[in-house]
């Protein structure tokens, strides 16, 4: 299976799962945004959850199948056509040869995740496909991609082979199922959970109540490397009671920092394996792939949870996604 | 012998958590770290999946999910096996081994070092000094972090302490060996960065095609030796 590049928008990469094992090098995991999306969109087609997915951003992205191909596409930033055919996003999809899919953007999100089966074939680098941009590795070539680029799928697992043997023909054709994914995740939640950062005691009592009670609007200083939040105008800036200094440690996605200007900064996917900057909380791993849908402008809010219940959260959320898996599968069997 | 080395633990996020050593930088809670993440990463847990070791911490990452199946280690949540986990764990502090010092080459060249005349006169010496006390020390990897494989040593001499500039550069170029505050540290890649830049190394500080990609690790002993430009442009090709 094929495809070329037409109109690449503004950031489209390869990613999967994430690089790890070698943060103690220094080397950020990388790996997709939102994680939710691209995991339920290799299901659809049968891979394993941390196969390589093409990563949308803001959507204006234009394809072509070069040959037959099995896909699904999932996220909020964009409405798919195939030529001038609205196609819903969230199910597995047959494209025959010389389709033109378009993805046009849609002001819900700003990630759009397709996966083929047998994921997109990468070069990988320490063992994995996700493209790294600040040191051009992984992916295709290290980079974005470009007009005119060409993207194979990799190997077939058994279930993807069973999918491909079932969605075949001359025309666009679907399952009759899909995803229903509200029922399993909340992209419309703008209370995004928090727990403790571990220099959250360091910030006085006004800051911490204006990180929990006040508005944030994600600023134009925002890539895959972390956003930079505007907290509301002539609002104070956090200020911590101390002057304690932190001592490099390690930050992963989800951290927020607090620059010495005392503005938020809230990591995401690329993000440093170390930083100075007091932590002064931690987004919950189940509001992450919220986060990874927002789009500078968008207003959000906090809401402070324990680590116990961001845990049992998170370990229901898994759960879920196991059963989500099962699911498909049964559906796959009764297709025999 | 489990009662030797201090430290602290608190949970990170839902899957990794931070054991805090010192509230102070030095060899002897490098040396604690570097013990104990080689214990935990010759024996560890179910779950486990990597660690990163910094200048006072040591956090480790782990699959919560598989973490709450395993009924070995005692606990409701992650963070409490894990703590069960390190309790239990064995573990000798053994003092770094004798390593030979890695002698990294570094030209001190006016055309490679762009501060070195301004950490000259910050410290009252002479440029020849500045390499000269620079390149005399011993040094010892405390971490990587900012970016990979950038080690930040410690062991810089105090007569060269000198703060980051005011406005950062938007490029230093990969190899650039700077100073900043009392640390000092090589530049593995092409980046923006602040640190008073006073030489450059021909030698490949990280290399993503090899699995073990960071020339350098916490623990190693470090020496400068300095080179001419001659053999600086010989080394790098």
């Amino acid at each position: 299976m094929e495809i070329e590049i037409i109109r690449p928008g503004i950031l489209s990469t390869l990613q999967d799962g994430g690089r790890f094992g070698f943060r103690d090098s220094g080397m950020p995991t990388a790996g997709v945004m939102d994680s939710f999306a691209a995991e339920v969109a290799n299901m659809l087609v049968g891979n394993e959850e941390n196969a390589t997915v093409l990563e949308l951003t803001y959507a204006d992205v234009e394809i072509i199948s070069i040959t037959d191909l099995v896909i699904a596409c999932t996220g909020s930033g964009s409405q798919l056509f195939a030529d001038c055919l609205p196609l819903s996003l969230w199910q597995a999809v047959f494209i025959p040869a010389g389709i033109r899919l378009k993805f046009k953007p849609d002001k819900a999100g700003c990630r759009t995740y397709v996966a083929i089966t047998g994921g997109w074939k990468s070069k990988p680098l320490l063992g994995s496909g996700s493209t790294y941009l600040p040191m051009k590795i992984g992916g295709l070539n290290g980079s974005s991609l470009q007009k005119g680029d060409r993207l194979q799928n990799d190997i077939l697992s058994h279930t993807a082979k069973l999918i491909r043997s079932k969605l075949n023909g001359n025309s666009i054709k679907t399952f009759n199922w899909g995803v229903y994914y509200h029922s399993l995740f909340d992209y419309s939640q703008r209370k995004i959970q928090l727990i403790r950062g571990h220099e959250f005691d360091w910030f006085d009592t006004d800051s911490q109540h204006r990180l929990l009670q006040g508005n944030f609007q994600i600023s134009n200083r925002y890539d895959r490397m972390g956003y930079h939040l505007d907290s509301e105008p002539g609002s104070e800036p956090m200020k911590q009671h101390n002057q304690q200094e932190l001592i490099s440690t390690a930050v992963i996605m989800g951290t927020i920092q607090v620059t010495g200007e005392g503005k938020l900064i809230l990591l995401m996917a690329d993000c440093q394996t170390t930083g100075g900057y007091p932590r002064i909380a931690q987004v919950a791993a189940v509001s992450l792939p919220v986060c990874a849908q927002l789009k500078p402008g968008d207003h959000i809010q906090f809401k402070l949870i324990s680590i116990e219940e961001a845990e049992q959260q998170l370990i229901g959320y898994i759960k879920e996604l196991k059963l989500l898996k099962k699911w498909i599968a049964l559906k796959l069997k009764e297709l025999k | 012998m489990t009662d030797q080395i201090r430290y602290t633990i608190k949970p990170l996020s839902e899957n990794s958590l931070v054991l805090y050593f010192s509230d102070h930088i030095n060899a002897e809670t490098t040396n604690q770290i570097t013990s104990l993440n080689t214990a935990i990463r010759s024996a560890p847990f179910r779950g486990f999946i990597e660690s990163v070791p910094a200048y006072v911490s040591l956090t480790l990452f782990y699959d919560p999910f598989v973490l709450s199946r395993d009924k070995s280690l005692p606990g409701n949540y992650a963070f409490e096996k894990v703590t069960a986990y390190l309790q239990k764990l064995e573990y000798n502090v053994i003092a770094l081994p004798d390593q030979k010092e890695l002698l990294i080459p570094v030209c001190y060249d006016r055309k490679y070092a762009p501060d070195i005349e301004e950490v000259a006169l910050h410290a009252n010496i002479s440029i020849k000094e500045v390499i000269y006390l620079h390149s005399k020390a011993d040094y010892l990897v405390c971490m990587l972090g900012f970016m990979p494989g950038f080690p930040y040593l410690a062991g810089l001499p105090e007569k060269l302490n000198m703060k980051r500039k005011a406005n950062p550069r938007k490029i230093v170029v990969a190899g650039s060996v700077a100073i900043a505050g009392a640390q000092t540290g090589i530049y593995p890649l092409n980046s923006p960065g602040g640190w008073q830049i006073i030489g450059r190394t021909p030698l490949c500080l990280f290399d993503a095609t090899n699995n073990h990609p960071a020339l350098l690790s916490i623990g190693t002993k470090v020496k400068f030796t300095p080179i001419t430009s001659g053999d600086f442009e010989v080394l790098i090709n």
